[in-house]
């Protein structure tokens, strides 16, 4: 049996949760900061028009067409595209076990908040003393103070995968997005009273317009976006799968990339109010503190401002808890990848297809990011899945479904079968050349910065093993898993719906629910 | 604030919780379809097919 959202709310809460992560509040305001401030604006609006929505709802036409998590979706499409969904899958898998340890270092710092517990140095506090970190290599030495909270936030996980779609990740989503939206809501208000807080909001929004003709400001900017709204590598394709029939796939999918952006500007205006107040006490301009973005940003650079601040505890507190709010939602969403790739080919039930996932990422995350070794591990595994993996999965799907497959065709009649808002020529033309430029321009620019240059400094080595080895293993393991069987889920005996019948039953049925919605309370009481 | 600051705060700021708020209303305005389906869809446990490659 395959579970489907409760409605439409559902599925959007559930969108949103996912899209907003970490990288919403501790990514958009330092790659803002440095493209160009306000200027960044408009290079940030034009990619959410012409990259983030078109391959949104690229990925909502799949999944919902298809029905089924990226292997199976893609095998429906063509048998030979089921090597990409498992690309997807296990890209997935690499990144739950590492997001879960940054989820489990935000619990920790938000019982540390209550006594400021790292003191006058933060930044020594989180590397030496918090992740006992040892030079890049590989280590058996595991640090308790990661392993227990990881430990935690993986029994969390098991339990919601387990519950299932409704029981599990629904209630979830539906407790965590109020409370992170009223959690930051209240770190910004207060944020804002803050001495300095001007001056952070002067540098976040006065635009630098010299950056604009700068070509790697639109590449950060096209870069932020695609991952900001989680597309390209499975969630949002499975969490439309999930969706019924007949339901408005662009009208939602509009909701969530506003939604997801408006949270990144209320995240900037946070985080540069308080930056703006560590300026002012230490005397300083913004432009000339570091660590402003990433994980220098939560655990060294705001620490040390809490450390500073009235009201610090309490606003230590909010902060990591928002953290591990938005980031447990999009580590759920990330999950529910993997238990969809396993029931379609398993036919198992959610509860054992999640406790099997679960166990199974649960493991490498702590032999792999609990030791001393961890965080330098995590930083090339994140950078070559991400600027890599996810970049090249996202391209090789717009080539093959815009220029090979030509299926996008297909797709957009689909879409415009069942939505409230059309696409037409621009959407296919932003989905087969727009956006395939764009994505191919940042995977060669990066690619090419790793092989010349390596990454961030590490031993060649390191990189070669942890970055491209990661990759390379991700690919390997999604062709060999293409050639095992499909024991239950079908491919050949599937049929999508037929577009001309879905659009006259969403008419139909649409028109009804109208006219009852113009009769009142009795009308809608006789359409029931 | 800097006038042109606040020009890009306003700017950003309408434009995406502007965004938001119009594109909310205006699903509103579509009503929720798909009452009458099943929450949960039956997968065949006897269709089994080839390896895709």
């Amino acid at each position: 049996m395959r579970e489907q959202w409760g409605g439409r709310a559902a599925f959007i809460i559930a969108a949103i949760s996912s899209a907003i992560g970490l990288g919403n509040i501790w990514r958009f305001p330092g790659v803002a900061y440095e493209n160009g401030g306000g200027a960044f604006l408009l290079p940030y609006l034009i990619a959410f028009v012409t990259a983030g929505v078109p391959m949104l709802f690229l990925d909502y036409a799949v999944g919902h067409r298809f029905r089924a998590a990226p292997p199976l979706a893609l095998r429906r499409i063509r048998r030979w595209l089921e090597p990409l969904g498992w690309v997807q899958v296990l890209i997935c898998f690499v990144i739950v076990t590492y997001y879960a340890v940054i989820i489990g270092w935000a619990l920790n710092y938000a019982l540390y908040s209550i006594d400021l517990a790292w003191g006058d140095d933060a930044t020594t506090f989180f590397v030496q003393d918090f992740l006992r970190l040892a030079d890049p290599g590989v280590s058996i030495e595991f640090v308790p103070t990661v392993v227990i909270p990881l430990i935690v936030v993986w029994i969390a996980a098991i339990v919601s995968m387990a519950l299932g779609l409704r029981r599990g990740l629904d209630r979830v989503n539906k407790l965590t997005l109020p409370l992170l939206v009223v959690l930051f809501g209240a770190l910004v208000a207060y944020a804002l009273t803050l001495p300095g807080a001007v001056d952070g909001l002067n540098a976040f929004f006065t635009p630098d317009w010299l950056a604009l003709a700068d070509p790697t400001v639109w590449i950060a900017a096209y870069g932020h976006i695609f991952f900001s709204f989680s597309v390209g590598f499975g969630i949002m394709l499975t969490y439309s799968s999930y969706l019924k029939t007949r339901s408005d796939l662009t009208g939602s999918g509009l909701v969530v990339a506003f939604a997801n952006c408006g949270f990144e500007i209320l995240a900037g205006i946070g985080v540069f109010t308080t930056l703006g107040f560590l300026a002012f006490q230490q005397g300083v301009g913004i432009g000339e503190l570091e660590g402003i973005s990433g994980v220098g940003l939560a655990f060294m650079t705001f620490p040390t401002l809490l450390s500073q601040m009235p009201g610090g505890q309490a606003i230590g507190v909010l902060f990591f808890l928002s953290l591990v709010f938005a980031g447990f939602s999009s580590l759920l969403s990330l999950t529910q990848v993997l238990v969809g790739a396993v029931q379609d080919r398993t036919g198992w039930s959610s509860r054992r297809s999640g406790v099997t996932v679960g166990i199974a990422a649960a493991v490498p995350s702590v032999l792999l990011f609990a030791t001393t070794t961890g965080l330098n591990v995590l930083d090339v595994v994140d950078a070559f899945v991400n600027n890599i993996g996810v970049v090249g999965s996202a391209l090789a799907m717009l080539l093959l479904l815009g220029l090979v497959t030509r299926e996008v065709w297909t797709l957009r009649d689909h879409l415009n079968a069942v939505s409230s808002f059309r696409v037409g020529t621009v959407w296919t033309t932003m989905v087969r050349w727009v956006t395939p430029a764009i994505i191919a321009v940042i995977l060669v620019t990066g690619a090419i910065g790793y092989l010349r240059d390596g990454y961030g400094g590490y031993p060649g080595w390191f990189v070669a093993l942890f970055g491209w080895g990661a990759v390379a293993l991700v690919v390997a393991a999604a062709v060999a898993l293409s050639f095992r069987r499909y024991g239950r889920a079908d491919a050949r005996s599937f049929a999508p719906v037929d577009v001309a019948r879905l659009r006259a039953d969403v008419e139909r049925e649409r028109a009804q629910l109208l006219a009852a919605r113009a009769a009142g309370p009795a009308g809608k009481e006789a359409a029931r | 604030m800097t006038p042109i600051a606040i020009v890009f705060l306003l700017l950003s700021t309408l434009l995406l919780w502007g965004g938001l708020a119009v594109t909310l209303l205006r699903l509103r305005r579509f009503p929720e379809l798909g009452a009458d389906e099943a929450d949960t869809i039956h997968i065949s446990p006897d269709e089994v097919v080839p390896p895709s490659t």
